[in-house]
């Protein structure tokens, strides 16, 4: 059993999400840095896939019921365990009655906290992740309270000292650029890759929406400015990473509790490679947008789907191994 | 079968994105492209080539579960899009029991005046048609449904409300909608259903599929 003392903002159950029924109105939902889910299971012996907890800002507070290996990943919001620093990356094992207390991060915004086994949950619509707007999956389609428990699956994992880092990721954020017209001029579009955007501190789950950089105000006025329109188009699909513009002329990039149509024009579509960065980008962090071919997405995508893949078997190997 | 049925555009999104649009075929009527692309995705979603493919208007988007080369994929579409049958279309047919109006329906009244009709006509015009659900999106199992006399289409409520009740009726442009969950709304709320949309423990979890039809009766 893990008890939640203190759930700080936001703090959820969440997979690699709900995938087969979009046709449905239903939205992916799943940890929003999916890198940061799959290491932190890894550690801790799970299927990268499991059921992990997302811990948004920090200020949480956790107790565990019985003994377990964990893991954390993702945000680094200087972790205690009953007052011992704990590091991102790394296998602890905790004893029964151990409190994990999380600070908070100046870098990033969520942390994975990944339990040997898991957690002992019947999946909804095939997976565990907590669908807020829906209400299901989770523990009852909510963001978890004070005082609430999770009863943890069992696990024959044996504690490792053992460490994981995340792939590499820096640089523009690569996307491929919208191949419909949707009404949009080509200087409009060109104007997106050339901005430099600050994140906005309304952006959540659903999408993370952009303003123009106070630091150069004229010309940001201008691109905010450039980008407004009056277009409104015909409902088409949309997904995580889908990069929409607003008449406000303030582009958003849906994440992945995004609703599974919209109605604005769209910009281009996020790499896969590049969407776990996303969802640890915190309100008033720069980002930059980088057009790419096919050809290049998919290098990219392959590369970081081989880091991931040689970690895991690395991992794999060790744990045979030891 | 119709022979060489005018050909949608298709565009590739992203490496495992490709999107059929049918929107500047003009030798069809929306109805009908709206029909075929969701036979389409009928069929498309029982092969395993795809994670999600998802119906909207005039449009069809296919998640692919790796590279979707759009040549290829182009190819294997047109075929199908050739071969639509319209009588093999595996779509249900749905009753909407609706209460009508008063507590059930707050803009009723509004709707009738703003439409010159009188309540009951209201409600006569909208049990009489027959509707197609179009798609799904917004929220899981909200359909968007065709077919709503045009003596009844009106723009949305200038300022959406912040809560629909679940089960809500209701009425916007040239569509028709049943709010399966409390939510936010823009549309104009004329009556009140019993029926479950969208029940997440069961399958399917969603009463109406895209290229459904129904009827809405008068509880």
């Amino acid at each position: 059993m893990l008890t939640i003392i203190k759930p700080g903002p936001q703090l959820t159950i969440q997979d690699l999400g709900r995938f087969g029924q979009r046709h449905l109105g239903v939205s992916q939902c799943g940890a929003l840095d999916s890198d940061a889910l799959r290491v932190a299971n890894l550690l801790v012996g799970n299927n990268q896939d499991a059921a992990a907890l997302e811990i948004t800002l920090g200020m949480a507070k956790l107790r565990f019921e019985r003994p377990c290996c964990f893991a954390l990943s993702g945000a680094d919001m200087s972790a205690n365990l009953d007052g011992k620093r704990i590091d991102i990356g790394w296998c602890y094992q905790a004893e029964a009655g151990q409190t994990l207390t999380f600070a908070s991060s100046s870098l990033n915004l969520r942390c994975y906290l990944a339990i040997s086994g898991g957690f002992a949950l019947e999946p909804v619509l095939g997976s565990c992740s907590t669908d807020c707007m829906a209400g299901f999956g989770g523990l009852d389609g909510q963001a978890l309270q004070a005082g609430q428990q999770l009863a943890l699956a069992t696990s024959d994992f044996e504690w490792l000292n053992w460490g994981a880092k995340l792939p590499k990721r820096q640089g523009p954020v690569h996307y491929i650029a919208e191949p419909r017209e949707f009404g949009l001029a080509a200087k409009l579009k060109l104007a997106f890759s050339e901005a430099t955007w600050q994140v906005s501190a309304q952006s959540n789950r659903m999408g993370l929406r952009l303003q123009a950089e106070p630091s150069s105000a004229d010309l940001d006025e201008s691109i905010s400015h450039n980008l407004s329109h009056s277009l409104s188009i015909e409902s088409t699909a949309v997904a995580p990473g889908s990069i929409q513009l607003p008449p406000s002329g303030e582009p958003i990039v849906l994440l992945n509790d995004c609703q599974t149509t919209g109605g604005y024009p769209l910009l281009g579509q996020v790499i896969a490679a590049d969407l776990p960065r996303l969802g640890q980008l915190k309100g008033g962090q720069s980002i930059a947008f980088t057009a790419v071919t096919l050809t290049q997405a998919r290098q990219l995508n392959q590369q970081h789907q081989s880091e991931l893949n040689r970690l895991r078997l690395a991992m794999r190997y060790r744990r045979e191994s030891s | 079968m119709t022979s060489a049925l005018p050909a949608p555009h298709f565009y590739q999104i992203d490496n495992a994105t490709l999107v059929l649009d049918a929107s500047a075929i003009s030798a069809l009527d929306k109805a009908q492209k709206q029909r075929m692309i969701n036979a389409l995705a009928r069929q498309l979603l029982l092969q395993p080539d795809y994670v999600d493919v998802v119906s909207a208007d005039q449009t069809l988007t296919l998640y692919g579960r790796s590279h979707l080369e759009l040549e290829r994929v182009q190819h294997h579409l047109l075929l199908m899009w050739q071969q639509f049958d319209e009588d093999s279309s595996q779509s249900q047919f749905h009753e909407i029991k609706v209460q009508y109006g008063g507590k059930y329906g707050l803009d009723l009244a509004s709707v009738a005046k703003s439409c010159g009709l009188s309540e009951r006509e209201v409600i006569n015009i909208h049990t009489s048609g027959l509707y197609t659900v179009d798609f799904i999106g917004f929220q899981p199992g909200f359909a968007y449904i065709s077919g709503l006399d045009s003596r009844l289409q009106l723009p949305r409520l200038a300022t959406p409300r912040t809560l629909v009740p679940k089960g809500s009726v209701a009425i916007a442009a040239d569509k028709t909608a049943v709010y399966p969950a409390n939510s936010p709304g823009g549309w104009h709320i004329i009556g009140h259903t019993e029926q479950t949309l969208f029940d997440p423990s069961k399958q399917p979890p969603a009463l109406f599929a895209p290229g459904d039809t129904l009827r809405f009766v008068e509880a």
